[in-house]
């Protein structure tokens, strides 16, 4: 069965991860998607490079494509991009603002040679206001959103800390774009009619903590704005970031206390367990495994009130009994127990483990692929299944230039234009180098 | 104009954020978005609760959406179900396993109804495996997927805390549903054919940080491996969460010089962050610091040779200590001329009114019926033949249940035969 974006043609100059990732989730929907790069390649080949030019994000952020080198600070560069964008049903670039213009691939100058092109630009701050001209990057799309802030983690050295995990921006501005791509795919079926769609690492950072950075002010007047002044008090000090972590988490604590005694993390005897629990019900099942009776926790009876004084010891004292009851077992008792009532809880698993992890086998959502230089490895596939039209891998990511020849020959160069366009430059990397 | 799935109607059976957030994504894309509740509300309705069965977390994670109120438990319930998709071009559910066979809400069930239906169906571990029928919500699989370790944040009595910031997997998960229906009203555009969609937070933890789960074994043998390794080792000897914590950020020397310039510092009156890619990003730093003899981008500069621990020890003292004697404002002033990523770090509450926020209006005000004015964080693209739009609230309890009914062909008498026997409407008391 082929994809759902099965016969669709995809051209990119895209970076790091924001773009390039949204060019893999396309592929695996079935698009074909060509990459085009400079000589000096995509700067994610030298992130952690283990042969030249090859380095294990490159080839997270770029399987499934085939890959050609064009030089777009030539005129002639930009030329084949306007003979072969005639062909092609998406252009996705991520730069910033002003970049597409000078190297001739903005809108405006595409569209002219594909009126029905869908064109997607993602940028760290947006097209237009005081800060879109700014150097941006996820960390600072961390940083600038408020996504660092809450996620309340400092260094050795009290300064803020970015969230290692993974790079969350740059992730939802790819997912966020590939859903714009399709449905922009499915108006152009309806319609004929193609567009230019924008998006941002900061619309993405703000999208990730909706329910933070969203004002309301019904609920703000109790919630939200006592951890503001408070952050405002500690401002007005000159309080240390570390303070004013301190603060914020203090008076979220306060709010969400009771809450957050079932929503984290616990040691074992062995280890550790984080438990899940949102509702009510998801409470009363880890009390019953545990045995916490309602004199060790009255936080979800009727009477209870986070915000009345002595809220902050009666959970205190919850927590201590079930985090005396958890150091009791070791990990795999107290997940066996909690999953025959039907709890959420799970081990902490590194991410170095999971590939081994039986979950994560059956759902073969890794997939092993053949790289023309580097050989076998096995990636993270698509992240869902589709019944009629599964998303599939088309490959490894390819080597620099590896395409070059191949992709224009396709598209109506003959061999005398490819040889001339090498030797000027525009096309392929300098010989030899 | 139009967004691009004006027209296209989605009913969804969805609770807290992976499932809700899908279907808001998908309405600020134009698609018609009916709620469907349980009689008590779903439980995003009660996190954070400030008026009743209203929270800022559901108006946040259910804007944009018609509500309705039908009971499931009940075989009348089911039966208004079947009625109603038959006119849906799309169904989102993210049940615990085996919820939707309980409740007839299965593809199998609702594709009897429509047969060109396109599901959607959102889990904690996915449809098949081991694990299939556990629990899951975001934190869960955060520490399951390795995201939380990934993190590298302890709490002060050494037991592991999550990402706070967000929850990824369950938004991740949100997006990469809504991405996989747009493919499929696509491809359904195509050829006339609808089909079952399933995704889980697993699966969007794992992408998340496809770096690291993924093999590469050439690279891997030098860079990862002794890594592993040694997080082996300290598991079998029962090591505790926070040392193996300590370990797995001290290892891996390659990473350290460019951290020495994606990271935070101190300054007088505060903190700043910087984010350098590239070399190029590096040097604009640098000139900006008066860094002269960083020599951890030349050619000779070997980052996973042990010496190499002390010459980026020694340069990241002398960058603290520059940074330290300048204020915030005059380090992003001269950090933005050289053209470096640099930013002050915002809070979360404070981000609704900032000047580039509100120059991309990334935040659009919504009036919500019950409990008034509302700043929300808006679509999350722009688009210029179709346009994306946020403007409706969330919807309080049963709001908009007769209205939808009567859409469906369901006459004034049948609606309130189905309120008095409480197979729709929400509980009373």
């Amino acid at each position: 069965m082929a994809g759902a974006l099965d016969g669709v043609k995809v051209l990119e100059v895209t970076q790091i991860i924001a773009g390039p990732m949204c060019g893999v989730m396309l592929s695996d929907l079935g698009a074909e998607v060509i990459k085009i790069e400079s000589a000096a390649g995509d700067g994610m080949r030298l992130l952690g490079q283990f042969v030249p030019g090859e380095s294990k994000g490159f080839h997270v952020f770029n399987r499934g494509k085939r890959g050609i080198v064009l030089d777009l600070q030539q005129a002639e560069g930009q030329a084949i991009v306007h003979r072969l964008i005639a062909q092609m049903d998406v252009f996705l670039i991520n730069a910033r603002p002003g970049v597409p213009a000078r190297l001739g691939v903005d809108y405006e100058t595409l569209r002219r040679h594909n009126p029905s092109l869908i064109y997607l630009e993602n940028t760290a701050y947006g097209p237009t206001g005081p800060s879109a001209h700014r150097a941006g990057a996820d960390i600072i799309a961390q940083a600038y959103s408020g996504l660092m802030a809450g996620d309340e983690k400092f260094d050795a050295h009290g300064s803020p800390d970015l969230i290692t995990a993974t790079t969350p921006a740059d992730f939802a501005a790819a997912f966020s774009s590939t859903i714009a791509v399709c449905a922009a795919l499915f108006h152009r079926e309806r319609t004929g009619e193609g567009q230019k769609i924008d998006t941002s690492l900061l619309a993405s950072a703000l999208m990730l903590q909706n329910a933070f950075s969203s004002r309301l002010p019904a609920s703000d007047a109790i919630l939200l704005d006592p951890m503001l002044e408070g952050l405002q008090a500690v401002r007005e000090r000159g309080g240390s970031y570390r303070e004013l972590i301190g603060a914020r988490g203090g008076i979220r604590a306060l709010v969400g206390g009771a809450f957050l005694l079932y929503y984290g993390g616990y040691q074992t005897s062995d280890g550790a367990i984080m438990l899940g629990c949102v509702t009510p019900a998801n409470r009363n099942q880890v009390r019953e495994a545990l045995g916490v009776t309602a004199d060790d926790d009255p936080t979800d009876a009727g009477d209870f009130n986070p915000l009345a004084d002595g809220s902050r010891e009666i959970v205190a004292r919850a927590r201590a009994v079930i985090s005396e009851r958890f150091r009791s077992g070791t990990t795999d008792y107290w997940i066996a127990q909690l999953d025959a009532v039907g709890a959420p809880a799970a081990q902490v698993n590194l991410p170095e483990e999971m590939i081994d992890d039986p979950q994560v086998r059956a759902l073969e959502i890794m997939i092993d692929l053949e790289h023309r230089l580097t050989g076998p490895e096995t990636m993270v596939g698509a992240p869902f299944t589709m019944s009629a039209t599964p998303p599939a891998p088309q490959g490894a990511s390819p080597p620099l230039d590896a395409d070059t020849n191949a992709v224009l020959a396709e598209y109506g160069y003959d061999e005398d234009e490819i040889a001339s366009l090498r030797a000027s430059g525009a096309a392929g990397l300098a010989s030899g180098g | 104009m139009p967004g691009p799935l004006d027209g296209i109607k989605v009913l969804e059976v969805c609770q807290i954020i992976a499932g809700p957030y899908c279907g808001t994504a998908l309405a600020d894309l134009g698609a018609d978005v009916v709620k469907l509740e349980p009689p008590y509300g779903e439980g995003a309705r009660r996190i954070g609760q400030f008026a009743p069965n209203e929270s800022k977390a559901f108006h946040s994670l259910s804007r944009g959406k018609r509500g309705m109120v039908i009971d499931l438990a009940s075989p009348d319930g089911r039966a208004v179900v079947h009625r109603l998709i038959r006119d849906f071009d799309v169904f989102i559910t993210n049940p615990r396993p085996g919820v939707t066979k309980r409740l007839a809400i299965d593809y199998d069930n609702l594709r009897r109804h429509r047969p060109d239906l396109i599901y959607l169906e959102t889990t904690g571990f996915g449809v098949a495996g081991p694990s299939a029928e556990r629990a899951g919500s975001d934190i869960v699989v955060q520490a399951y997927s390795g995201l939380l370790a990934g993190d590298m944040k302890v709490g002060p009595d050494g037991a592991p805390e999550h990402v706070t910031a967000t929850a990824p997997a369950d938004y991740v998960a949100a997006l990469g549903g809504a991405m996989g229906v747009c493919a499929a009203l696509y491809h359904r555009n195509l050829t006339g054919q609808g089909q079952f969609i399933s995704t889980s937070l697993l699966a969007a933890g794992l992408t998340l940080q496809a770096s690291w789960v993924s093999q590469v074994p050439v690279s891997d043998a030098i860079l990862v491996e002794p890594l592993r390794e040694t997080l082996a080792e300290m598991r079998a000897q029962g090591s505790s969460y926070a040392e193996m914590n300590a370990a797995r950020r001290d290892l891996p020397r390659q990473g350290k010089a460019f951290r020495l310039y994606y990271c935070g510092y101190r300054v007088q009156d505060g903190a700043i962050i910087l984010g350098a890619l590239t070399p190029r990003n590096r040097d604009q730093i640098r000139r900006a610091l008066g860094i002269t003899d960083d020599p951890t981008d030349g050619d000779d500069f070997n980052a996973i040779a042990p010496q190499s621990d002390s010459v980026v020890a020694e340069l990241k003292q002398r960058i603290t200590n520059t940074l330290l004697s300048g204020t915030m404002d005059e380090w992003i002033a001269r950090l933005d001329a050289e053209g470096a990523p640099a930013s002050k770090v915002n809070w979360p509450e404070e981000i609704a009114d900032d000047p580039q926020v509100e120059a991309m209006r990334l935040m659009r005000d919504i009036e919500h019926p019950l409990t008034g004015p509302e700043r929300h964080v808006g679509p999350l693209v722009e688009m210029t033949a179709t346009p994306t739009g946020a403007e409706r609230s969330s919807p309080p309890l049963d709001a908009d249940t007769d209205e939808i009914l009567r859409e469906h062909g369901f006459g004034d008498d049948e609606i309130a035969e189905l309120r008095a026997s409480g197979t729709i409407g929400a509980a009373r008391g």
